[in-house]
């Protein structure tokens, strides 16, 4: 290359990264006959260059033929001029790579702006004390509701709440079909508050994604935090996002800790959000939530949340993983929390199947290269395997076939021995000739029996055919490559890497409660004394299903002797008392105890 | 003699230009006996285009190797010729080793000719500079601070002086080894001699 186009790639790969394929790439295959410049770095960085690699360089020349050694090529350089120069075709070729560049960039804008324009014209939104200039928004809070009329207040609430200027946010509800009492209640409540606001009503439910789209659509600020109606944020948090998005044009999107909280009891769990932006983390599984702030400009030009993935969740995901991979800055704001999820029945995420989930899998897998396959760790819990793996589902299938054939079986065994009796009574009927309609009457049972006897083996031939089709799946799961190499973790049982979750999840609230004292489990179990192993895991794995108590405040045997479903659940009984037993009143301790 | 012909780069001394040579002149090549062996390169719309040389299934596995050779089947007596950047950066691996030696024993050539280019040290750091501002998108190393980045060169010493330790233990294998630097203007001539065919097939 001549200096003047290695500079100029340069200094377009600073503002574009690698961008070779609109300059470099036309210029060496169209210009082949244009002579590359003699570039060479000033002396003093050649000698130190050669000083650095001359012992290497010495010693392997020992070893080559004395005509093809390396030889110190250090040489004055040339001097560069700083008047660049491009000849006319040089230019030509330039022009070329950059202006197909931007006229594929203009149809890609033009297109996605029609595609926004008719969105919008499509869109039935109301808007609700919306200001006169819209100009000095700065943020849109957009707030996707679906059948959240008892938390959506709270949520709103805690808006108008913020230490922030009032005047610079906009609130946009996106209602999506509710069919509960939400509209009236978003109503009210927008209508009460003096900040900018929005209500649109999707005529159909739309969905998460499309939903967030809209609000997205249809806002004036400039950043964009996104809540979800069951949730709530902190009087700082919209602060503290604006601080560091604004604070640097090149950061796409900021996020702050979000805290999980039960709703029953407001009990804070764990925490997400809580660690910096890593693309190759993300590939390893999501931890970061959907309440974050995003540039509305770059979320825009990436093509805002993905309508083709499969619409369970995991669109933030999907989201987090696009950012990463054109590799947007994305900026964390560690500390407090700033924001807060809710854990309720009804959480979006919270009812999803294994094959959705591997749908969902499959689907990031065509951009990114995750790193877990049909495992995946969130909030300590294993996800995407279900209570039951897909074998276990399986054979559980085969089974079930196989009863219900055993059953239909004797069913036409019985109806078979029923049905020679009765014939045996027409005959007996037909040589005594007493009752010719009885025998027709016989006749016409018999008939619907056979009947029901043809059906009935139809369906068992049907039956038949699925048992052996899963069969066939069984081999197929077994012999597949995911199977394979899930089989170490089988091999520990997932029932007890879940009870593993299960203690590293609840081992802080087991020592909190107070009913496990290490001493008094110590002192009472010798044997675990000797051992030398941790008292709380011993209890919690095994001590706890042999009747030994934590303290003497809690007597194991007892608990599970009264709670037989406590003892089928497989989960460790103080830890179910903790969890379910102490709201559900149940007993921890015998009337006679003495303990 | 059947040989198994190794040109293994290394980058930034000419390889492209030499491979798009033996893609031109696969013909005149078989006329001697020799088979430029299908690859990567095989299918291009343009010979001139740049491409990773036609190594790969040799470098992939067993069963890719023999399917890739089905496509290009070498008779009794013929060599088979390789060329491959990817060839210098794995060739010291000693599991590559055992399989290129196993393929010439399985497919009954007699020996292993492998042809190095090097380059002097400067010129090697600036050219790969300037190539990753062309292919990565670099722009924060500013050519006076190449000295800060002479492993760009000190590395590929180091791994010719692997090279040169599995040729001294190994019997079968003929080195070559030619400056770049110095035979710039005769490439294809030093390529010609190696092959031991005349020049004006390329």
């Amino acid at each position: 290359m001549t200096y003047s186009e290695l500079t100029l790639q340069l200094e377009l790969n600073r503002v574009l990264g690698q961008s070779g394929q609109l300059l470099s790439d036309p210029l060496c295959e169209k210009l082949t006959e244009i002579e590359p410049d003699p570039i060479l770095p000033p002396l003093i960085v050649q000698e130190a260059i050669w000083e650095k690699v001359q012992p290497d360089v010495e010693r392997v020349n020992k070893r080559l033929p004395t005509l093809h050694q390396y030889q110190c090529d250090i040489q004055a350089p040339t001097q560069l001029s700083e008047q660049f120069s491009f000849s006319h075709a040089q230019i030509r070729v330039i022009a070329e790579g950059l202006g197909n560049e931007i006229k594929h960039l203009r149809n890609d804008l033009s297109k996605s702006e029609k595609m926004m324009r008719e969105q919008k014209q499509k869109e039935n939104f109301i808007s609700l004390g919306k200001k006169e200039s819209m100009g000095s928004i700065m943020i849109s809070v957009i707030i996707p509701n679906y059948n959240y009329s008892q938390y959506i207040h709270q949520c709103i609430q805690s808006v108008i709440d913020s230490e922030f200027d009032l005047e610079k946010i906009e609130i946009i509800v996106v209602d999506d079909a509710s069919t509960d009492d939400s509209v009236e209640i978003i109503r009210d409540i927008l209508q009460g508050i003096n900040v900018s606001t929005q209500l649109i009503q999707n005529d159909t439910n739309l969905g998460l994604i499309r939903s967030r789209n809209r609000g997205i659509v249809n806002s004036y600020g400039e950043f964009l935090f996104f809540l979800d109606a069951d949730n709530y944020i902190g009087k700082d948090c919209l602060r503290k996002h604006y601080e560091t998005i604004s604070q640097n044009s090149d950061i796409s999107a900021c996020y702050g800790v979000v805290q999980e909280f039960l709703s029953k009891t407001n009990e804070h769990l764990l925490q997400r959000s809580n660690q910096p932006f890593d693309y190759q983390k993300l590939l390893g599984g999501n931890y970061i939530d959907a309440m974050a702030m995003f540039r509305k400009s770059d979320l825009v030009e990436i093509g805002m949340y993905d309508t083709k993935m499969p619409p369970y969740c995991w669109e933030d995901y999907e989201l987090w993983l696009r950012l990463g991979n054109r590799s947007k800055n994305v900026a964390f704001i560690d500390g407090d929390a700033l924001s807060y999820y809710r854990l309720h029945n009804s959480n979006l995420s919270s009812n999803i199947s294994i094959l959705d989930y591997k749908m969902l899998i499959q689907y990031l897998k065509i951009e990114h290269e995750l790193t877990f396959d049909e495992f995946y760790v969130e909030r300590g819990e294993l996800i995407c395997c279900p209570d039951k793996t897909e074998k276990e589902t399986l054979q559980e299938l085969v089974g079930f076939v196989q009863v219900v054939s055993k059953q239909q079986k004797v069913r036409f065994q019985n109806i078979e021995s029923q049905n020679a009796a009765l014939i045996r009574k027409v005959e007996n009927l037909e040589i005594m000739n007493q009752n010719q309609h009885i025998i027709e009457q016989q006749k016409a049972e018999n008939a619907k029996l056979i009947e029901d006897i043809n059906k009935l083996k139809s369906v068992n031939t049907h039956l038949q055919q699925q048992a052996e089709q899963f069969k066939l799946e069984l081999t197929e799961l077994t012999a597949s490559w995911s199977w394979r190499i899930t089989v170490p973790l089988r091999k520990i049982g997932i029932k007890k890497v879940r009870q593993y979750f299960q203690f590293l999840k609840h081992k802080q609230r087991i020592i909190q409660s107070g009913f496990f004292l290490e001493a008094y489990y110590l002192s009472n179990n010798d044997d675990v004394k000797q051992a030398g192993v941790n008292p709380l895991k011993h209890y919690f794995f095994q001590g706890g299903f042999e009747g030994r108590n934590p303290g003497p405040d809690f007597e194991s045997a007892f608990y599970l002797n009264q709670n037989p479903d406590v003892n089928q659940s497989g989960t460790n009984p103080l830890l179910h008392y903790i969890l379910y037993g102490k709201e559900e009143g149940r007993a921890i301790k015998s009337m006679n105890s003495n303990t | 003699m059947a040989t198994l012909y190794l040109h293994i780069g290394h980058g930034k001394t000419g390889t492209s230009w030499i491979q798009s040579c033996f893609r031109s002149s696969v013909n005149e090549l078989k006329k001697h006996d020799i088979v430029y062996a299908k690859g990567a390169d095989s299918y291009l719309a343009n010979p001139n285009m740049i491409s990773s040389g036609n190594a790969n299934s040799l470098l992939e596995s067993r069963s890719s190797f023999e399917s890739n050779l089905a496509k290009s089947p070498i008779q009794n007596g013929n060599s088979l010729l390789f060329s491959s950047e990817d060839l210098f950066k794995q060739i010291t691996e000693k599991n590559v080793q055992d399989f290129i030696e196993a393929v010439a024993s399985d497919y009954g050539f007699d020996r292993i000719k492998i042809l190095l280019f090097i380059r002097n040290p400067i010129r090697t750091v600036v050219s790969a500079w300037q190539q990753r501002i062309k292919r990565l998108g670099f722009h924060h190393i500013s050519i006076t601070d190449l000295h800060e980045h002479a492993g760009m060169c000190g590395g590929k010493v180091l791994r010719v002086e692997r090279l040169l330790d599995y040729v001294e233990k190994s019997h079968s294998i003929d080195l070559t080894v030619r400056n770049y630097s110095r035979c710039k203007d005769n490439l294809i001539g030093e390529v010609a001699q190696w092959l031991n065919v005349p020049e004006e097939i390329f």
